[in-house]
């Protein structure tokens, strides 16, 4: 009687492991990338957003946010900008960027598509977020978002 | 030894459930309930109560906001409540112990730009309109803007609203509880729109608006826990393809930037240089 009870345990705990799966992969979804998100206001140079690439520092990637300002427009160019940074990070690679979007010409349909929802919610989200202690910045309203990982893109010569 | 086994099945059965997925709006409703509906067997829980705190230009007694209408008494205070709200019903009915009073607060978040964004927040008491506010505001808006009205007892709340839009707009509504506790987002859903003239009734979650087509539409709102509501309702929804929408669920875009190079320790920049990057034709 023992060991049907095993047997039960091991055949709860196979059905279980698909579940668990399926969840651990709706954190992290393949496609997505996650970055953070930081209530910012007085931003240097009069930014709305502000990419920081933080090479020694958890989290690495963060988006510092005017709300009083930004629009989901504004940080969808955040978010590019973080893209062109990861893939450009050239001599610098290791090093401490900051980065500031001057324009951006989003995606075709942005507002309906699921990206530009995204960012709407993204802005939403950190409304509503509790303060968090942050290294390096502080005791700061943030929430980590996950996000659609933006394409690769090219890079236009200056 | 029997029980053991019915306890592991149990255990067994219950994690095999797995999460279910939340149904989006239940459609245009906009008849109050007359009588104080039966709670459904599976009552949602209630949230965790969540301050919000507003930016100045978000408030709706803020420099930024603008209200018309007749409303309940806003300067009231509300009194201490000795327990969270509890959602009993899926057309937001909200009961509570205690001496509390509650503020009811609809809000509507909006894409693009809008010549006039209009929203009517009814709250019901047991089948009777108690309190309406109605909210006026010219202008784009990205974040949710509020209107209230001060009752007390069991409440129905419902949720109207309309706007003339100036291009491609959709809208979003969600109403939320004040207490001395704190916020809770009882509910929030999004809104389906009906033209008064021409516009075909769209799908949740989002609703595109022709051009200068002047919209108005109700709908129920399903009451969520304040933690799911955070979340995203937007998220649980699986896109929909409302008139002339993308959901091509595309990131990226063209966008250029001026980057520094930082030195933490002493906080100097060095200038880099601006940077075009995109998904530009070949």
């Amino acid at each position: 009687m023992q060991s049907l009870t095993i047997l039960l345990s091991l055949a709860c705990v196979l059905a279980i492991a698909p579940v668990r799966r399926s969840i651990a992969q709706a954190a992290n979804p393949p496609g997505f990338t996650s970055v953070t998100l930081v209530s910012a206001s007085n931003l240097p140079r009069g930014a709305k957003v502000l990419v920081e690439r933080r090479a020694a520092l958890h989290p690495r990637d963060v988006i510092l946010v005017d709300l009083d300002r930004a629009t989901p427009h504004d940080l969808a160019a955040a978010v590019q900008t973080l893209a062109a940074l990861d893939q450009r990070a050239g001599e610098h690679a290791g090093s401490s960027l900051r980065a500031s979007p001057k324009s951006y010409t989003p995606p075709r349909g942005f507002e309906q598509s699921r990206f530009g929802r995204e960012m709407k919610l993204g802005l939403v989200r950190l409304l509503a977020a509790p303060e968090t202690t942050l290294a390096g910045i502080g005791r700061v309203q943030s929430v980590a978002i996950t996000v659609v990982q933006p394409r690769v893109g090219k890079f236009k010569g200056h | 030894m029997t029980t053991t086994r019915y306890v592991v099945v149990g255990v067994c059965l219950l994690a095999a459930v797995g999460c279910e997925q939340i149904d989006p709006v239940t459609g245009p409703d906009p008849t109050p309930p007359t009588t104080v509906p039966v709670a459904p067997a599976d009552v949602p829980p209630t949230g965790t109560l969540q301050f919000l705190e507003l930016p100045a230009t978000m408030r709706w007694d803020g420099p930024g906001g603008t209200t018309s209408g007749t409303g309940a008494n806003q300067d009231g205070i509300a009194a201490a409540s000795t327990m969270a709200p509890v959602i009993n019903d899926y057309f937001v009915v909200v009961g509570w112990g205690g001496t509390a009073t509650l503020e009811g607060y609809a809000y509507m978040t909006f894409f693009a730009n809008w010549a006039q964004q209009e929203l009517d927040l009814f709250i019901y008491r047991e089948g009777s309109l108690l309190a309406t506010r109605r909210w006026v505001e010219t202008g784009s808006s990205i974040l949710p803007r509020q209107s209230v009205a001060l009752t007390t007892g069991e409440l129905n709340v419902g949720v109207s609203c309309g706007a003339v839009g100036n291009g491609q707009s959709s809208h979003i509504a969600e109403v939320r509880l004040f207490t001395t506790q704190g916020w809770t987002a009882v509910a929030r859903d999004h809104v389906s729109g009906t033209s008064v003239a021409e516009q075909a009734k769209c799908a949740p979650p989002v609703c595109n608006l022709r051009p200068q087509t002047a919209v108005s539409s109700n709908a129920r709102v399903t009451p969520r826990p304040a933690e799911a509501s955070m979340t995203s309702d937007i998220d649980q929804c699986a896109p929909t393809s409302p008139p002339g929408g993308d959901q091509s669920g595309e990131s990226g875009g063209e966008v250029c930037y001026e980057v520094w190079l930082v030195y933490p320790d002493t906080g100097t920049e060095i200038y880099l240089g601006d940077v075009c990057y995109g998904d530009y034709a070949t």
